[in-house]
């Protein structure tokens, strides 16, 4: 166990901390904030802790938790500015926010401009990230079984009804970009901390790509879709890619049109889930001995078409408020 | 002064290829509601076309529409394949498309990468206008005045086929609103399509100006452009065919003139710059009237 765990060390780390961007992705669109700044959030807490512990010479626990909280200050601030917009517009204003802080962390001096920083104290520990991941998780679990919780979905599925009972559909939508402005920072931190070299370059839009499509494919409606999807893909990529990248890249881009076909609101979506009990129910009692099998499996397996409308039935309201016009 | 306005004609010509990229953007959105970013590999397949097209002795002209056909073709098979099939399903929203293209891009993109051998190849010049005329005190290049007029030329055959042709008419009718298009008779798997042929098309012959242009071409050619594109278009107004037009030209004159006169590096940042500042003061764009719906 250990010997696998250090010969797979890097991966591991890379896997994990992929997961904390993908959670920053979640935590906006939990809250229907469709947000492209994360990248640039990562580029934000990769700088602050790299400067604070190569020039100002702050030990690293420091530096992670100001690259974080610089990552959730400046989503605070991207989000009072995008606040009017919404849907695409949201996400074209998020994503060029975010490029534009990269491409003037490529300009300043204090970063070192397009060379980057060299000799980032590497201080990293597994724990570190297994440990932030599963306080994350605790804060998504406590907020989806609060109020708070049942806001975000409300402002999500449908703002102007949101705002009819009384939820600040703003402000939901604010705190959401904090959150993730906060996961994107300590992602970004851990990176730096991680492999000691950072420069602009490396937040580059395939970073963007990789922590969007892990988001969407785990889907919004639960936390632990997106970080299950996180560690799966990540496994698929990493076993594809002993076959070679271009068989990675390629598969990849495949699997994720298949997906959204399959799951277009992610695998976390609760019609997918529902699905995937029924499967296995059906494939219990197909497997039990004919004599004690129940009576006909009723329309299930037969009539696919009229069971998916049954189930499609009592939901349609809500999933045709949530489809954006 | 002479330095300016031949820097002024660099910047028309660049503009008018980033005009042509984000006509195609523009349309789709405008038409099916779909940011495409695959949009910069139909850019990449029509200028390995047009290149294929060369180096089997066929006329520069010629190779450029085969440039167009791959492009239109490719963008076809996207449209027919994974866009329409998404969009007829139910509980498909506009995030989860831009994934899927995300995904068609990607593979779009290790299949010329593959089919490339990774390679940067060198662009032949030979065929396309070279050399530079005076006019008015300033030599102006040729190519970039022949890209220019070719814009120009392919701008204004669109609006007209836009605002004249039954075709042109029944696709604005979808962009404005589907249901009422199928009202009255109108089907919008057809504009769907046809939209899609345009895009592919003008992001191919976009694609041949700028191998044209750098003489040197790449699978990651289009990548950067993309992001240039989607400034142009959320500058000019989303859906907008003229907005695009103007869009292009802003950015590509803007960074032609900023590169030259204040620093590269206000050039870089110029584009998503002027996007952020369009989206925050004027969501809508610059030719946009008014707001159909921005969710």
């Amino acid at each position: 166990m250990l010997e696998w765990f250090s010969a797979n060390q890097f991966f591991i780390d890379n896997t994990l901390i992929t997961t904390v961007l993908v959670m920053s992705f979640f935590v906006a669109l939990q809250a229907g904030v469709f947000s492209l700044a994360s990248v640039g959030l990562m580029a934000v807490g990769g700088y602050m802790t790299a400067v604070l512990t190569t020039t100002y010479h702050v030990p690293v626990v420091e530096g992670i938790f100001a690259g974080a909280l610089a990552g959730g200050v400046m989503a605070g601030i991207f989000g009072l500015a995008v606040a009017r917009l919404s849907g695409i517009y949201l996400a074209l204003a998020t994503f060029a926010l975010g490029q534009s802080a990269i491409v003037i962390i490529g300009e300043l001096k204090i970063t070192n401009a397009q060379q980057g920083i060299l000799g980032i104290p590497v201080l990293y520990t597994t724990a570190w990230t297994v440990v932030g991941l599963l306080v994350a998780a605790a804060v998504f679990e406590v907020i989806r079984r609060s109020s708070h919780g049942r806001a975000f979905r409300a402002v999500r599925v449908d703002e102007v009804v949101a705002k009819s009972i009384g939820i600040n559909a703003g402000a939901y939508r604010l705190g959401a970009l904090v959150l993730s402005g906060l996961l994107a920072g300590f992602a970004g931190a851990l990176n730096a901390h991680e492999i000691g070299v950072i420069s602009p370059d490396q937040y580059n839009f395939g970073v963007l790509v990789l922590g969007l499509t892990y988001a969407m494919v785990g889907g919004v409606e639960h936390w632990a879709g997106p970080m299950l999807a996180s560690v799966a893909l990540g496994i698929f990529r990493e076993q594809a890619r002993g076959v070679g990248t271009d068989i990675e890249d390629a598969a990849y881009g495949v699997l994720l049109v298949v997906l959204i076909f399959l799951a277009p609101r992610g695998l976390g979506d609760r019609r997918v889930v529902r699905g995937f009990a029924r499967l296995s129910s059906l494939v219990r009692s197909r497997l039990r001995p004919p004599g004690s099998r129940p009576p006909p499996p009723t329309p299930l397996a037969t009539d696919r078409s009229s069971n998916e409308r049954a189930i499609a039935g009592p939901s349609v309201g809500a999933s045709g408020a949530e489809r954006k016009t | 002064m002479s330095y300016f306005a031949q820097q002024l004609v660099n910047g028309i010509a660049l503009g008018s290829v980033f005009a042509v990229l984000a006509l195609g953007v523009s349309l789709v959105w405008g038409v099916l509601d779909v940011l495409n970013f695959s949009h910069a590999q139909f850019m990449t397949w029509g200028v390995f076309g047009t290149a294929f097209g060369i180096s089997h002795g066929l006329p520069v002209v010629v190779a450029i529409v085969v440039g167009m056909l791959t492009g239109a073709t490719l963008a076809v098979i996207v449209e027919e394949v994974v866009i329409t099939p998404l969009k007829r399903r139910a509980h498909v929203d506009a995030s989860s498309i831009v994934v899927a293209t995300i995904g068609v891009a990607i593979v779009l993109e290790t299949v010329i990468k593959k089919l490339t051998h990774s390679e940067l190849r060198s662009f032949t010049s030979e065929g396309f206008p070279s050399g530079s005329i005076p006019v008015a005190g300033i030599s102006i290049g040729l190519l970039p005045l022949a890209i220019f007029l070719t814009s120009v030329v392919v701008m204004v055959a669109l609006a007209l086929w836009l605002a004249r042709t039954r075709l042109g008419r029944e696709l604005r009718t979808v962009a404005y609103s589907r249901e009422r298009a199928e009202i009255v008779g109108i089907n919008p798997r057809t504009s769907y399509v046809i939209a899609f042929v345009i895009s592919g098309a003008l992001a191919a012959l976009a694609g041949t100006f700028v191998g044209a242009e750098t003489a040197l071409i790449s699978y990651s050619s289009g990548d950067g452009l993309l992001l240039i594109t989607f400034a142009a278009v959320v500058i000019g107004g989303m859906g907008s065919i003229p907005g695009a037009v103007l869009g292009g030209l802003v950015l590509g004159i803007g960074q032609v003139l900023t590169a030259a006169f204040i620093s590269q590096s206000v050039s870089d940042v110029l584009a998503f710059g002027l996007m952020v500042i369009v989206l925050l003061v004027r969501p809508t764009g610059l030719l946009r009237r008014q707001a159909v719906s921005r969710a």
